[in-house]
């Protein structure tokens, strides 16, 4: 009797596995597959590096072209994630030196508060409070790359702090005792032997944070101002994710424009899911 | 050397300042602004006004998005407990087991707002639900299931390994090893993993942008239909350009405020288990 139970158990726990392994393989498939129709249109090229976007025919033809986008996906991600490595790196190492366990257990759910609060929350309190600041410096609208990468660098803050501060600590726990024996200053001793030991992890969780940024949504829309032009730091632009969430609900069902959105999409998701797939093989080999 | 490590110090202590600094302004800033807006209407009625939500409550939002998270926990949340049990416990092939977690590590990076897209295709229009609670909850749900297995794997994986060989030997199968010695082990961890993936699914407005969520709707009473939702309808208020901003605060501070109470219920369960191992 238990053993037909523990075989029923095993098979149903199997089963559900892969049912839910090749769902998610099938959601990646799926949007490749809505996105091919559209390069019977425009060519692969074209789509990546042209600078038209025109999904929508008045009469000039369609153009269908993301460099616009692209650009300000990346700008966006990368201002954000140089921004939030200043401030989690101090974060880090203040809960590695001055912090105990009990403090740092009781500190970490704190920060995590952050990467729980909704995003539409994020884009509404920049939209409040940061957005004057930035038109009363003479920035039109006020809404610029540089605000919604502000607002990004909070939100990816969490991520980043807690595996920094996991290396930083074990690092610490490893070295502290000989650092401390030769008279060495602890915070000396953090940044001259400890800090440059962890860079490599730093910047592993300094991409992972960059994947995000790139696909984070709502806040992003809000306050970048999205607009279709080389997006600068003080300008407006329109990263991917935005441009899908803002012309889906207009896009006709398997229309050149539908197709467009899921070949964007498509770019994304194959940009985040290379990243990852590169560095998990490159961290496995580093430890 | 003096110098540098003053340097670091200060730097190291304004920014935890400042990030602590933050957190703590976005959450009583929003409460203050929205003081005098929430009360019992606000709660627990419709929102109407020019642009909606001007005037009345947000109660359809509310129960809105308890619906959406509770459908998305309720189709991710056994996949991710028997995946958890069968890649620990079960899998003994390390290959296939390195290729499913990459799987999944891997899509836990996917943003939430391709999940939406696979949503719109598959259950909005190939399968015919439509704009729906249920089309919305799978978008959610595909997103929160490689977060929600992790969670639960990871506190399986802490569990001290003599306990399980000792079962093992003396003949106990897995099964019930994993019912008797397993679950109770982790029992807190794992609600507290399921409250954190409710909450992650609570905020996430891109997955169901268009394929559930909607600018107004009575409070839904079947999967069905389409619902509202808080970060939409705020979301919405702001598109719209509302100009009582008030309310705005108010529908915000009513989503900060269920963040906090279920982050400190999440908490307390994770740490009282934490303390016990």
């Amino acid at each position: 009797m238990n053993k037909t139970k523990e075989k029923i158990f095993k098979y149903f726990t199997k089963a559900l596995t892969y049912i839910a392994l090749s769902m998610l393989l099938f959601v990646i498939c799926f949007i490749v597959k809505e996105a091919l129709p559209i390069f019977k249109v425009v060519s692969v090229k074209e789509f990546i590096l042209g600078t038209e976007w025109m999904p929508i025919d008045f009469g000039f033809g369609t153009k269908y072209g993301m460099r616009y986008f692209i650009l300000g996906t990346l700008l966006v991600s990368l201002i954000a994630v140089v921004i939030s490595m200043f401030i989690s790196i101090g974060v880090s190492l203040f809960l590695a030196v001055v912090a105990n366990d009990k403090v740092r257990r009781n500190i970490f759910p704190v920060i995590d508060l952050l990467s729980g609060i909704p995003s539409v929350v994020y884009g509404f309190i920049a939209l409040e409070l940061l957005s004057p600041i930035f038109f009363s410096f003479g920035v039109k609208t006020g809404n610029c790359v540089l605000l919604a990468a502000i607002v990004l660098s909070i939100m990816i803050t969490p991520y980043i702090v807690s595996s920094v501060t996991y290396t930083f600590v074990n690092l610490r726990n490893k070295y502290m005792i000989s650092i401390k024996n030769l008279g060495i200053d602890e915070w000396y001793g953090m940044t001259t032997i400890i800090l440059p030991k962890s860079v490599k992890r730093i910047v592993l969780s300094l991409i992972l944070a960059n994947c995000r940024a790139m696909g984070e949504t709502m806040a992003v829309m809000m306050v970048m101002g999205n607009a279709i032009v080389l997006p600068t730091i003080l300008g407006k632009g329109e990263s991917i994710a935005s441009l899908i969430a803002l012309e889906m609900g207009t896009a006709v069902r398997e229309s050149n424009h539908y197709y467009a959105l899921y070949a964007a999409g498509l770019v994304l998701m194959a940009t985040v899911l290379i990243i990852n797939i590169v560095l998990h093989k490159f961290s496995k080999e580093s430890t | 050397m003096k110098t540098l490590s003053k340097i670091i110090k200060f730097f190291s202590y304004t920014s935890f300042i400042l990030l602590m600094g933050i957190i703590i302004f976005i959450f009583l800033y929003t409460v203050y602004r929205s003081i005098g807006i929430i009360n019992f209407e606000f709660i627990f009625d419709s929102p109407r006004g020019m642009v909606l939500g001007e005037e009345g409550g947000i109660f359809p939002a509310i129960i809105g998005s308890i619906w959406f998270s509770l459908t998305a926990l309720i189709l991710a949340f056994v996949p991710a407990l028997c995946s958890a049990i069968y890649l620990v416990f079960y899998l003994k092939n390390n290959r296939v087991k390195t290729f499913i977690n990459n799987v999944f590590e891997n899509v836990a990076a996917i943003p939430s707002i391709i999940f939406g897209l696979f949503s719109y295709a598959v259950f909005v229009y190939m399968l015919g639900f439509g704009r729906c609670i249920l089309s919305a909850g799978v978008a959610l749900a595909l997103m929160i299931f490689p977060f929600l297995e992790r969670k639960i794997e990871k506190s399986f994986l802490e569990v001290d390994k003599n306990l399980l060989i000792a079962s093992y030997n003396l003949g106990i199968d897995i099964r019930r090893t994993f019912i008797k010695i397993v679950l109770p082990l982790c029992f807190k961890e794992i609600i507290s993993s399921v409250i954190l993936s409710l909450l992650f699914a609570m905020g996430a407005t891109a997955p169901i942008l268009f394929t559930g969520g909607v600018a107004f709707a009575t409070v839904p009473n079947s999967l069905l239909k389409p619902a509202m939702a808080l970060p939409l309808h705020l979301y919405l208020m702001i598109a719209q350009g509302a100009s009582q901003i008030n309310r705005a605060y108010g529908v915000a501070a009513v989503s900060l405020m269920i963040l906090f109470i279920f982050s400190t219920l999440a908490y307390c369960f994770s740490h009282k288990t934490y303390k016990k191992v």
